[in-house]
This record gives structure tokens, C-alpha cells and sequence, in this order.
């Protein structure tokens, strides 16, 4: 059937569960990323959603990698590229919070230490939902997993602060319920060279005990809440905020999620004093950087992507 | 180096190179999303059932005359109705639990004075069937608009010497510019309409009338007084309210005295406004809150309050005169319970109750009811009005009632309302096309829609108006509605001029964006853009979005994300 929304870039009849909220940030991130691209899947949801051999649902060549290695993956896809002389192809890797927060991190420290050239999309379920719900280092304090039955008791690992201390040009985070915003943030970074890396908060329905109709329903929540908010950081080191959230009291967020299903008044109160300093913190930062660094680029002294060997 | 050395890749890893589109992912669910365009709750509101979404999208897109042509679909008179219509609209707004209601009257004004745009033609069935329509005030220009419009030639006689009715004599100029209300009846009469002016139409003229024309229309509204039945109604100095509206000779009377109103209306607020104007010394409203209806909009009862008038809450029992004269009201003490029954929020009294009102001049606007004459006499009445059906039909074939003169609501859009039903059932009857759906239709739901009547495919419900979903609020951000410029008390009161002014095409742009657009589908796209399984899609030169029953997993991420509530989750046909 025709679809003017979504031109060749994601098929219909993928196996992802009824209502998927990594489908939803595939599907507009591959739209703006456009048919010039090579894309990494590694073992996550975004590998269920690309397909069983040998069938696949994406519209771009693609590769399907180990667990740990998206990040090394795409830089050598990257690499080749270039050895081709082919200079007009973007490469991009999805991998889950898994394969990023935890099993992945020193290999993508590593490609972003080199600044390899490769736009990185972290989508971000809050825990291993394709085992099964168990925790990972980005699943939110006080939320059930299979492994953290009575609520999780650390708080969320700040994968963008790492991401901003190796200095990439380019880190923003994003949310599927913002799908005109995600679509600008890749567009942006397929503009930019080096190693791009964009935190996409994508819901899990069944990980996170919601109706198949509330992805972005939920994903909004988080923004509105300031939980997920929405900013960028150039060169790891300017801060910019894109949205100004209506600021909703935490509980509207966490009560419509069965996975906070448990959580006691002090808590609630404990999750929204950590939001509202996070959320004071992130501001004071856009307003420190903002006044150090200006509104032009950071220079940042050094090469991007892989010398010529 | 040269790359062609190395092996072909697939002889080493497997490639996939068919698409998963093989895989019916559909058979997972029986439930689809089902797309239908509803009517918004304003439009149920609205007697006249106006397209308001489609226009508020059109002029948020900054298209003035195609908004124009979305009211003028339903009603006439966009110019009027944006300045006196009482915009029940407002109040079923789905915005009203969100921050406030968008100012939809202000918008079709704006549509009006902005825009241009003809009234189009729905059929030319009628053309060998002439209709004549006697009076020509918001309910007869209505009906002989939608009969032109069918096809139908139309006789429209008024017995004064100028059209508009009510409209053009009984609303003030302050409300009403008499250049607005021309402007409508000039488009109105771009139609193939004839108008007879200075024709009175009695018993005998009505028999010729049914004979030289296959259908008439009767909106003659009403004209006499309704009397209060209380002692000292005869003495000099009470003056019926219609009559004070309409004479500028009595007007000029008041100029230095004190007034009372009594009545709680439109008629009443209106009189005591232009006393007002006349260089009355005090004016003050007094009205019966059991009895009395109240003002179509809270707006009046603050601009007049605001304008130095008096309201007070209480019971006329007797006038009291002397040497013939009226001097002074009598009234007794409004029991609570009365009070509580029938009060809207400024209605609230501003001064103390008294026993006794001094006064000059008393204007009465208790309401009115049919004239004595012998065309309403010979027909069969009921509480002051002509006996008919919702369609308006009589007793008699081929003799229709709307407005005021039949038993339909008093207000401007209502007798439009009223117009509008008569004109079709009178085009259905003729053209012998009445079947039963037209009849539902006609008859039973809260409005009624002519584009309904007209479009193929199924009627809209008007009892299942667009429900709104919590994604709506929690996306749209809290605004706060475009002021409309308003002339200060003290200096609108020394003359006739138009009191609200109308907004700027910017600020009614930006007005009309605060619009949810409640079931009329806009093309946003939402649905799929949340479509997990890519497989909403609307098909090329439709409005209509599909999902692709093969792929759709049945999720209701798109009806959930569909802020107009067009789209609704159902089981499959």
C-alpha cells in the first residue's frame, strides 16, 4: 500500500509487539535519515524489528553485529566507506540501553574516543526487555524488572554525561512523542562529522506494564514531567535545552506505568525532588555554557574519523 | 589494494533480501482503527450546525474566504450571527476543562469581515417549483437562502419597506451595524430570490399565495407585546419594549428621566442600552428571575452593567400613578427559592431590594407574542404561537412556519435554525424525494446539518459528537484567548457606534490555532507518524486514513494519538 508518511525506509510485518515503542523511533529515524544511510542492528528489539533471515523490514542496507560492538561495528562500515572514496553515506547504529549502558560502553567509549565518523542511536527501553525484563544500569530507581522485583534501587546510570565527557560533537537526547524534534536532532547530526550520539527514550509496553496505545502517550509524560528532558550538547561541552516542558507533578508520569505500580508516597516524593534538581542542574549548565561558550561551536582541536592506514 | 579480490559476502554471512512484508502481522487482532469524521461538540451546540472545525482550520491556515464559504455552507448570515449570536458553541468547547473556550463568534465575524465568498448551489431540482416566504427577519431569509440554493424561485415579502426584520429593526446599531447586516442580504439575494417589500400579507393574500406558488413559508415572528396583567398597566409612560426599539421618536423621550426596565431579556438589556444612549438620567432593569428568560450571553449583562445599568432582582406588582401618569412600582421580595431556580453568574443583583421603584418612564420587554391579524388568526395556535411539526409544517398542506411565529426557540440562530429544516422538508415534499432517513434527520437529533442532506456516503451522528482524548490537552499548551477591542463605557454611551470591534486577520489566525479541530480530520499525520507498524496510509486524493488490514497489529497508537477523536478503535467488518 502507498504510504506518503514513510517512503521504503521501515516494511510493515516486523515482528515487534503490538504497539512498540522502538518501532515508532526506528520508523521516524530511519525517515529522517533517508535511503543514503548503512545501518547497524545489534542484538536488542531493534533486531526482532529488522527481521528473521530472510526476510528483513529495512529499506537501507544493514548489518546485523554482536551485542557489544554497534559503536566498532559502524566505525569500520564507516571506514570502508571512505577507503571506497564513498563520502555521501551515513552510517548509523541502533542498540538498545543494554548493549549501551552496560555490555557495549567501553566499546563505544572507544569509537568515540577516536571520533569515529558514525551517527549512534541509543534506544532506550529502560531495561533488557528482549530477555525479558530484567535491569539494566538505565532502568529508573524504584522501577519493577524481573530481576528488581521490589523496585529498583539505583538510579538511572547519566549515559549523556559520559557521552559528553569523551568531548563528540554532537550528543542530544530525544522521545518518540516528539517525532518532529527526533527527525530534526538526525537530520542535524547526519550534517556533522564524527562520532553523534542520540538518546532516544523509546517505551516498552510490555516492559513497562502499559496499554498497547500508550507509547506516546507516556513518552510525552516523561517530557512534560522532566524526567527524559529534551537538549543537546555540542562538543560535550555547550548545553542546550529544545523544549520547555509544562513541568506535570512526576506522579502523572509514574501512574500510568504498571511498573511503578508499587511505589509508596515518600517515594514519589524522593523521585520528584531528584527531577527537580536534575531538571535545575541541567538549566544552570545551558546558562553557564551558554555564557562561556556563546552560541558559536567550541573548536575542538583534532581529526575526525579513521586516518588512512 | 583493489577490493574485487575479496570473496562475495554471501558465500561467507546470509543476507536477507525479501522484505517482512511477507508476514500477515494483521491476523494478530481483530480490532482496526475506524475513521470517521464526526460532528465537533460545537456544532451539535450550534442550531445551524455551522462546519465550525473546518472553518477555524481554514483561517488558522490564514484562508478567510474559504472559512467564509464553510459558514455560508449553513448559514446566511456570518456577518450577524458573529456579532449577536449567543454562542452556545462556546460553552460546549472542548477547550472550556483545558484553559477557556475559543471565541468562535468572534471568528466567524472575523470570516465575515475578512473574506470573501458566494453562496453555492446544492441542486437545481426546485427550478419549476416556486416557494413564496412572507417576512423576511433571520428564520425567512434562512429558508428562502436554502430554497434558492435548491433550486427553488423564491417570492420574499416584507411589509416594511426594508428587509431584515427583526435584525434590521429591533437589534441596535451598537450591536448590529445596519452596513454588516446589509452586506449579508445583499449575498443572500445574489441568489434567485425576489423580493417584495412594503407587501402586507393578510388571510385573503396567504389563499393567493398557496394557489399562485406550490409551498409558503410563514415567518412572520411576533410582534405584539406581551402585557403583565397587573393593576396600572393603561397609565401613560409605559411603553411596550419593541415599540421603544423601533421609534426613534419615542426614544428621544427618555432624554433626562428616570427608566425601568422590566424584563430580563434580549429586548430588555437592548432597551435599556439605547435609554441609555437617549440621555436617560438613571436606568435600571428590573426582572423576575422565575419568570423572566435570561440574556443569550453574560458579554451583554457586563457590557450593559458596565454602562452604568441597574439590575435588580424583584416582582412588579402594581404601577402606581398620578394624574395618569406613571410615577412609581410597586413590587414585593424575591423569595430565595425563586432566585436560586433560574440565575446565571452575573446576574447577580447590584443593589438592595426596595419596596418601591420611582420612575418616569417604564418599558416593558416581557417577551412577544403573534400580531392579531387575520392571516394568524385563521390558523391554529398554541401558547401565542402557530401549531407545527419540528419540520415546521401546519395543519394545511403546503403551509409551512419558522422563527418566532412558530413554536421554536426565540433567538436569532434558532429561527435560522428553524428556517433552514422548513426549507428542506418544503424542497423534499415537492420534489417528492422524502424517504426515511431524511425524515430521521429532520426530526430527531440536536442539529441538523444540510450538507449532511446532501453529501453521499453515511449522515453524521449529531447525538455522537467528537469525544476528545487525553492526549489533546496534555500536547496542546494553555493560551489565553484573543481579546476583542472594546470602546470604553463612558464614551460608547454617547452614541450608536459599534461597541466590540473585530480582530485583526493575525490575531484571528492565531485564534482560530487554538482550535482542537474535534472530529474533522486535518491531516496532521499523528496517526501515522505513531503507526509502529507502518501501515496507516491514506490513499492519494482522499482525507481518509486506512489501516492496512494485512500489517495492523490492532495497538490503537494512532486513535490515541488522533487529538480530532476521528479516528476510534473498533472490530474489523
Amino acid at each position: 500500500m502507498n504510504n506518503n508518511n514513510t517512503i521504503d525506509v521501515l516494511d510493515a510485518g516486523h515482528a515487534a509487539c503490538p504497539g512498540c515503542g522502538y518501532a515508532i523511533g526506528m520508523k521516524t529515524v530511519l525517515k529522517a535519515l533517508g535511503s543514503k544511510a548503512v545501518v547497524v542492528v545489534v542484538p536488542s528489539c531493534a533486531a526482532i524489528i529488522a527481521g528473521p533471515f530472510p526476510n528483513t523490514s529495512l529499506g537501507v542496507p544493514s548489518f546485523h553485529s554482536a551485542f557489544e560492538i554497534a559503536a566498532p561495528t559502524a566505525a569500520g562500515i564507516s571506514a570502508a566507506l571512505k577507503r571506497q572514496g564513498i563520502s555521501d553515506v551515513t552510517v548509523l547504529a541502533f542498540a538498545g540501553d543494554g548493549g549501551t549502558f552496560d555490555i557495549g560502553l567501553q566499546a563505544l567509549s572507544g569509537a568515540a574516543d577516536r571520533n569515529e565518523d558514525f551517527i549512534y542511536v541509543c534506544l532506550d527501553n529502560e531495561a533488557y526487555m528482549n530477555t525479558g525484563v530484567q535491569v539494566s544500569s538505565s532502568t529508573p530507581m524504584y522501577s519493577w524488572t524481573g530481576t528488581s522485583p521490589n523496585g529498583n534501587t539505583k538510579n538511572k546510570k547519566q549515559i549523556m554525561e559520559i557521552m559528553a565527557a569523551h568531548r563528540i560533537p554532537y550528543a542530544a537526547t530525544a522521545s518518540i512523542a516528539f517525532p518532529e524534534d527526533l527527525m530534526a536532532k538526525v537530520e542535524k547530526a547526519k550534517t556533522m562529522r564524527g562520532t553523534r550520539f542520540i538518546h532516544l527514550l523509546a517505551p516498552c509496553n510490555t516492559g513497562w506494564k502499559i496499554a498497547p496505545d500508550e507509547a506516546p502517550l507516556v513518552s510525552r509524560l516523561s517530557v512534560e514531567s522532566n524526567i527524559f528532558p529534551l537538549y543537546e550538547i555540542f562538543d560535550g561541552l555547550r548545553y542546550e535545552i529544545n523544549y520547555q516542558p509544562k513541568r506535570l507533578p512526576v506522579e502523572n508520569y509514574l501512574a500510568v506505568q504498571g511498573r511503578f505500580s508499587h511505589i509508596l508516597p515518600d517515594q514519589i516524593k524522593a523521585v520528584q525532588t531528584e527531577t527537580d534538581r536534575a531538571w535545575a542542574e541541567l538549566c544552570a549548565r545551558e546558562a553557564r555554557t551558554r555564557q562561556l561558550y556563546g552560541d558559536t561551536p567550541v573548536a575542538i582541536d583534532c581529526e575526525s574519523g579513521t586516518k588512512e592506514i | 589494494m583493489s577490493y574485487h579480490k575479496f570473496l562475495d559476502p554471501e558465500l561467507i554471512i546470509p543476507i536477507s533480501r525479501s522484505s517482512t512484508t511477507a508476514f500477515r502481522t494483521g491476523s494478530w487482532s481483530r480490532i482496526r482503527p475506524v475513521f470517521e469524521e464526526k460532528f465537533s461538540p460545537c456544532s451539535v451546540a450550534c442550531p445551524t450546525a455551522n462546519n465550525i472545525a473546518s472553518a477555524m482550520f481554514k483561517i488558522s491556515q490564514g484562508d478567510f474566504d474559504g472559512a467564509l464559504a464553510a459558514f455560508l455552507e449553513e448559514s446566511p448570515l456570518p456577518g450577524v450571527c458573529g456579532r449577536v449570536c449567543n454562542h452556545n458553541c462556546q460553552s460546549k468547547c472542548n477547550r472550556n476543562d483545558h484553559d477557556s473556550s475559543v471565541r468562535i463568534r468572534t471568528i466567524e465575524r472575523s470570516a465575515s469581515d475578512h473574506g470573501t465568498a458566494k453562496p453555492v448551489q446544492l441542486t437545481d431540482a426546485g427550478k419549476k417549483l416556486p416557494v413564496a416566504v412572507i417576512g423576511s427577519g433571520p428564520a425567512g431569509l434562512a429558508a428562502a437562502y436554502h430554497l434558492a440554493r435548491m433550486g427553488h424561485p423564491v417570492s420574499l415579502l416584507e411589509a416594511s419597506e426594508r428587509l431584515g426584520g427583526l435584525l434590521a429593526m429591533g437589534i441596535p446599531g451598537y450591536r448590529l451595524p445596519k452596513k454588516v447586516l446589509n452586506h449579508d442580504i445583499e449575498r443572500i439575494l445574489t441568489l434567485d430570490i425576489k423580493p417584495i417589500t412594503n407587501h402586507t400579507v393578510d388571510h385573503e393574500g396567504l389563499e393567493k399565495l398557496l394557489d399562485s406558488h406550490k409551498a409558503v413559508l410563514l415567518a412572520t415572528g411576533t410582534w405584539a407585546p406581551t402585557t403583565m396583567g397587573i393593576p396600572g398597566e393603561d397609565l401613560k409612560g409605559i411603553i411596550p419594549g419593541l415599540d421603544f426599539l423601533l421609534d426613534s421618536s419615542i426614544q428621544a423621550q427618555v432624554k433626562g428621566r428616570n427608566v425601568i426596565v422590566i424584563g430580563g431579556g434580549n429586548t430588555a438589556i437592548d432597551a435599556s442600552r439605547v435609554a441609555m444612549r437617549n440621555g436617560a438620567a438613571t436606568v435600571s432593569i428590573l426582572y423576575r428571575p422565575d419568570l423572566d428568560a435570561l440574556p443569550d450571553s453574560d458579554d451583554e449583562v457586563c457590557e450593559a452593567e458596565e454602562e452604568g445599568i441597574l439590575r435588580i432582582p424583584s416582582h412588579p406588582m402594581e404601577f402606581i400613578g398620578e394624574k395618569g401618569e406613571i410615577c412609581s412600582i410597586r413590587c414585593r421580595e424575591i423569595v430565595q427559592a425563586e432566585y436560586s431556580n433560574n440565575c446565571i453568574s452575573s446576574s447577580k443583583p447590584n443593589i438592595e431590594f426596595k419596596e418601591l421603584f420611582p420612575c418616569d418612564v417604564v418599558i416593558t420587554a416581557i417577551g412577544q407574542t403573534l400580531v392579531a391579524s387575520s392571516l394568524h388568526s385563521s390558523l391554529q395556535q398554541e401558547y401565542g404561537r402557530i401549531v407545527a411539526d419540528r419540520q415546521g409544517r401546519t395543519a394545511r398542506k403546503g403551509l409551512y412556519v419558522a422563527g418566532d411565529a412558530g413554536p421554536f426557540q426565540a433567538t436569532v440562530v434558532d429561527a435560522m435554525a428553524s428556517g433552514k429544516r422548513a426549507a428542506v422538508s418544503i424542497h423534499l415534499e415537492l420534489t417528492g424525494s422524502m424517504d426515511e432517513t431524511s425524515t430521521a434527520l429532520l426530526d430527531s437529533g440536536r442539529t441538523f446539518s444540510i450538507m449532511d442532506m446532501f453529501k453521499t456516503g453515511p449522515k453524521r451522528n449529531s447525538d455522537a459528537s467528537a469525544k476528545i482524548n487525553r492526549y489533546s490537552y496534555l500536547t496542546a499548551s494553555e493560551t489565553t484567548p484573543q481579546c476583542s477591542p472594546t470602546i470604553a463605557a463612558d464614551e460608547r454611551v454617547c452614541g450608536f457606534q459599534e461597541v466590540v470591534g473585530g480582530l485583526e486577520s493575525k490575531e484571528a489566525t492565531a485564534e482560530a490555532g487554538r482550535c482542537f479541530y474535534c472530529g474533522s480530520c486535518i491531516g496532521c499525520d499523528l496517526c501515522a507518524t505513531f503507526c509502529p507498524d507502518v501501515s496507516m496510509c491514506q490513499e492519494s486524493g482522499k482525507t481518509a486514513y486506512e489501516a492496512d488490514p494485512e500489517h495492523c497489529k490492532g495497538c490503537g497508537a494512532c486513535a490515541a494519538a488522533c487529538v480530532r477523536g476521528v479516528l476510534e478503535m473498533g472490530e474489523e467488518q
